[in-house]
């Protein structure tokens, strides 16, 4: 790691990460405090409604039995798909900026002229992520925290026992940000990367979506990264499951590393 | 310029039958050549000449796709720490982080560098008329340039790697980066100087490598060439001679029309005088050698020079 180079990305990305955590923040206390109006008691009849059960099971990844008590509620934003954007969106601009955006603007030469390896050049501009990603997870932990004690749900549910759902989506990003980072190491156009990034994200997310409905989805779910991102269960379960972080962080390190390798084999084309 | 052994401590970069294709079009096909030490060496070639290419494959940007290269007998692909620790480079078309001062660019890739030193920085910067306060975004095209310069000379490298320094500069600038490469060079620093503007390298540089089509057509000093090239000469023969004169063979004749007779003299001064002496004539004009013609002759034709 170097740390000039690290910093001088921490300076790019510096005001991204604030904006894209206030956000993270800010959604979970207007999404739960818009829950104080709701009315449990009658909407559980419509909600048991097979067809509306396996909607609710295909977003959650959780039966309504068990997202719907007032305890459990207060991990729907973590699987809100407007903190699942937020989240994707700060880490896939960061990991496409990084590689394909330096060699796209050609500052990529700057970087590559410093007697510096590629490897090390590789971990000091995306060992941002492993900075970014806790942040993000933490400032949705943070804006459920003051969500729940300043909203109703106060009596029922408190902001630390959503505390291992932290480490589950920091676990998530940071898969994300790996798989990112290893296709922006394979283009030399940030444009294709983020989309190629983003591609690969949304199969996955309708992948764990269809697989509730659809037996032949189920039987390849395992292959989508939101399988192992299950905040219901980490809330159930009273800690976080390790058979999930392990994969998570099995990706993670894993198309990490197959973009280093990428990365310093690759040529590096004029801009 | 001759092909010498790969390990001669005095060859600061060593290419050898270097070739990088991309499917079937040919960047750079079996260059070879050699730069000494405290030589400013000028690379020469038209748009698409593959200088470029040369040059990051000597920045271990790009990988080789055949023969060999080596940067202070180290290489270029492998051992880019080493290397890049000597070198200062910059690339043909400079683009720097847009959010940074110019300052804090130059503070930026020192730190990388691990030095902390700005004094070299600050001289050059103020030499080029530089304002390090400004954000990047806001230079123009160059005021990057100058930029640019500056961090590849700041760490004082023993190796220059220049892709055309002097395209975005007024004739001014120009001047002071001369005077600093001459600097270096007279520090027994090398300079790899790429350009396509044959007053340049001429001006500034004692050895030269062309490039035509991704091949080396010469590498040679700057004498050589001008030896080559031949100066040209006019002579007005006496209003009787009605024929063009038997010519020696350093004379290549161009034109003889109403009694001037115009070519180009290859030959020893000597010899030029003692047939001009027998031919008579009622006025001679002798011009120095035209290295444009030369330069355009390497672009068209086929013909190689390697010394």
């Amino acid at each position: 790691m170097n740390v000039a180079l690290f910093q001088k990305t921490a300076y790019e990305q510096r005001w991204l990460l604030l904006m894209t955590a206030a956000g993270s923040a800010a959604f979970p206390i207007i999404f739960l405090h818009a829950f104080d109006a709701f009315d449990f008691a009658h909407a559980e009849a419509f909600l048991n409604l097979p067809f509306v059960n396996t909607l609710i099971r295909a977003l959650t990844g959780s039966n309504v039995s068990e997202v719907l008590n007032r305890q459990s509620l207060a991990a729907f934003p973590f699987i809100h798909p407007v903190i699942l954007a937020l989240g994707w969106t700060y880490v896939v601009a960061m990991a496409t900026r990084s590689l394909a955006g330096e060699i796209e603007n050609g500052t990529g030469e700057i970087l590559l002229s410093l007697p510096l390896t590629r490897w090390r050049i590789y971990a000091s501009v995306t060992g941002w992520l492993v900075v970014a990603c806790p942040v993000l997870a933490c400032a949705t932990w943070c804006g459920a925290t003051i969500g729940l004690t300043t909203g109703e749900l106060r009596d029922t549910a408190n902001g630390w026992s959503l505390r291992y759902i932290v480490v589950n989506e920091t676990a998530m990003l940071l898969a994300v940000g790996g798989l990112a980072v290893l296709v922006s190491s394979l283009s030399v156009r940030r444009g294709r990367a983020i989309a190629c990034a983003f591609g690969i994200l949304l199969s996955s997310f309708l992948l764990n979506v269809l697989a509730a409905f659809w037996p032949v989805a189920e039987r390849v779910a395992f292959a989508g990264i939101l399988r192992y991102y299950r905040p219901y269960v980490v809330l159930r379960e009273g800690g976080p499951n390790m058979t999930d972080l392990v994969v998570l962080s099995v990706v993670a390190i894993v198309t990490w590393t197959a973009g280093g390798i990428v990365f310093t084999r690759r040529d590096i084309p004029a801009a | 310029m001759t092909r010498r052994g790969l390990d001669n401590p005095a060859d600061v970069v060593v290419i050898d039958r270097l070739s990088k294709h991309y499917g079937a079009t040919r960047a750079l096909d079996e260059a070879t050549f050699t730069m000494r030490r405290g030589q400013l060496l000028g690379f020469l070639g038209p748009n698409g000449a593959g200088k470029s290419t040369a040059i990051r494959l000597l920045m271990g940007l790009l990988k080789p796709t055949a023969g060999r290269s080596l940067v202070f007998g180290l290489d270029p692909w492998r051992q880019v720490k080493e290397i890049h620790a000597r070198v200062g480079y910059l690339s043909g078309d400079v683009r720097l982080y847009r959010d940074l001062t110019g300052r804090q660019t130059v503070r930026t890739i020192l730190h990388a560098r691990r030095l902390s030193n700005c004094a070299e920085a600050e001289r050059l910067a103020e030499s080029l008329r530089l304002d390090l306060r400004t954000r990047v975004r806001h230079y123009s095209t160059g005021m990057k340039q100058k930029l640019g310069i500056v961090l590849a000379l700041m760490h004082r490298p023993e190796l220059l790697i220049l892709d055309e320094p002097t395209a975005a500069l007024d004739p001014l600038m120009q001047q002071v980066v001369y005077r600093e490469l001459r600097a270096a060079a007279r520090e027994g620093r090398s300079v790899l100087f790429s350009s396509h503007s044959l007053a340049e390298v001429e001006s500034l540089c004692e050895h030269v490598v062309i490039l035509r089509s991704g091949r080396v057509v010469a590498a040679t000093s700057m004498e050589s060439l001008k030896r080559r090239a031949g100066r040209q000469v006019s002579v007005r023969l006496p209003p009787t001679a009605k024929m063009a004169p038997d010519r020696p063979t350093e004379f290549v004749q161009e034109d003889f029309r109403n009694g001037l007779l115009r070519g180009r003299w290859t030959g020893p001064a000597s010899a030029l005088l003692n047939w001009l002496a027998a031919l008579s004539p009622e006025e001679v004009v002798i011009q120095p050698p035209n290295l444009e013609d030369v330069f355009l002759n390497f672009y068209q034709s086929p013909a190689d020079v390697v010394e």
